[in-house]
């Protein structure tokens, strides 16, 4: 039996949708607990801290991160060798799949350069995170007077 | 005749030497033998290294030498104000060591003291921002590279740049350097640092030199 032409068109247009949904998958890619280190005044750089959620099913590569408040986001890990504190710049961030990914005080953080607006306690900072899978994901961050005793990396 | 009276001058002398000898070595003994490490981490003992003098620019612009330091404990954080991690971390661990003291009435004769290893971009005015949000009490220094150097080198703090762009890095030792009022290092506080442990260790630290010091 021969099909017509249009029910491949839309078997392949269903199949595209279906794929094009299970890349983005962005109700897999979960943000939590997104804050920014309030900076003392006048300070260029702040650190940011988030927890990533892949269950995607497969590993996720963050690419990117950007924000209207912010000329520039890096992705940085802190990382004390022998007594000294080292930070290095990542490229890019791989989470497992079914990984929570943390980005915390004295370890992975974001190094978010040149605020463009002031920014204190309590503010509310919206952030765009692009995965190499897809996305984009957006989340607010609130700024915060940091406690980082608590936090702090082992 | 002359033989016995010979032996015995001999005799009285070999004694003489001998009981110097041993006299000299019990008191060398006593003098060398130091009290016993107490067994505190952080504690640098049994020979804390005294500093050498040095002079480096405070966040108000005066001149900070080796003598600011005498009389008072002090806690020295090295870092820089473009550090958005590890140096915030620190310094707000060490502002709620300090509200620990402030509580027992105790912050008067403790100084917190940041020393800026990025003294290209950390002039007195940016450190003095920095140093008063954590804590108004706080002292930040900086001065040329040579002058940072003096303070550096006696505590083998290292520091490095990393890259040359204008959002450059330094990579620079992590540790809380303890100073007693006499100008000896006596404490060393490495990463990761709780307000709770160095007020702990600093505590012993102080009774254990104060009672060295009677």
């Amino acid at each position: 039996m021969r099909r017509p032409a249009y029910y491949y068109c839309l078997s392949l247009l269903f199949a595209s949708l279906l794929c094009m949904q299970m890349v983005r998958a962005e109700g897999d890619i979960r943000i939590s607990n997104a804050w920014i280190n309030e900076a003392p005044p006048g300070m260029k750089m702040m650190g940011g801290y988030l927890d990533v959620s892949n269950n995607t099913g497969n590993a996720l590569v963050l690419i990117g991160a950007s924000s209207p408040c912010f000329e520039q986001i890096e992705f940085h890990i802190t990382e004390i060798k022998n007594g000294v504190s080292t930070m290095r710049k990542q490229d890019s961030v791989t989470i497992p799949a079914g990984a929570i990914f943390s980005f915390s005080p004295g370890h992975y953080h974001l190094m978010l350069i040149n605020n463009t607006r002031d920014l204190g306690a309590g503010d509310k900072v919206p952030l765009t995170f692009k995965f190499a899978e897809g996305g984009p994901v957006q989340v607010d961050a609130e700024i915060r007077r940091g406690a980082p005793t608590a936090h702090q990396h082992h | 005749m002359k033989k016995p009276q010979f032996l015995t001058a001999v005799l009285v002398i070999a004694c003489i030497i001998g009981g110097a000898m041993v006299g000299l070595m019990v008191f060398r003994h006593q003098e060398i033998k130091p009290p016993a490490h107490p067994g505190i981490e952080g504690l640098l003992w049994p020979s804390p290294r005294s500093l050498m003098p040095f002079t480096v620019t405070d966040h108000h612009g005066r001149p900070f030498a080796l003598e600011q330091l005498s009389g008072k404990w002090s806690l020295l954080f090295f870092g820089f104000t473009h550090c958005p991690d590890i140096c915030p971390i620190t310094l707000s661990v060490l502002r709620d060591f300090y509200g620990k003291l402030a509580g027992a009435n105790a912050a008067g004769d403790v100084q917190i003291i940041f020393v800026t290893v990025d003294p290209a971009r950390d002039t007195p005015e940016q450190v003095a921002n920095y140093v008063r949000y954590f804590h108004e009490q706080f002292i930040g220094l900086t001065g040329t590279e040579e002058q940072i150097a003096t303070l550096t080198g006696q505590l083998g703090v290292l520091s490095y740049k990393v890259d040359n762009n204008e959002n450059y890095a330094v990579d620079h030792s992590a540790s809380v350097f303890l100073i007693s009022p006499a100008g000896a290092w006596v404490g060393i506080f490495s990463p990761p640092q709780q307000a709770e442990d160095i007020h702990a260790r600093f505590n012993a630290i102080r009774k254990f030199i104060d009672s060295q010091n009677k």
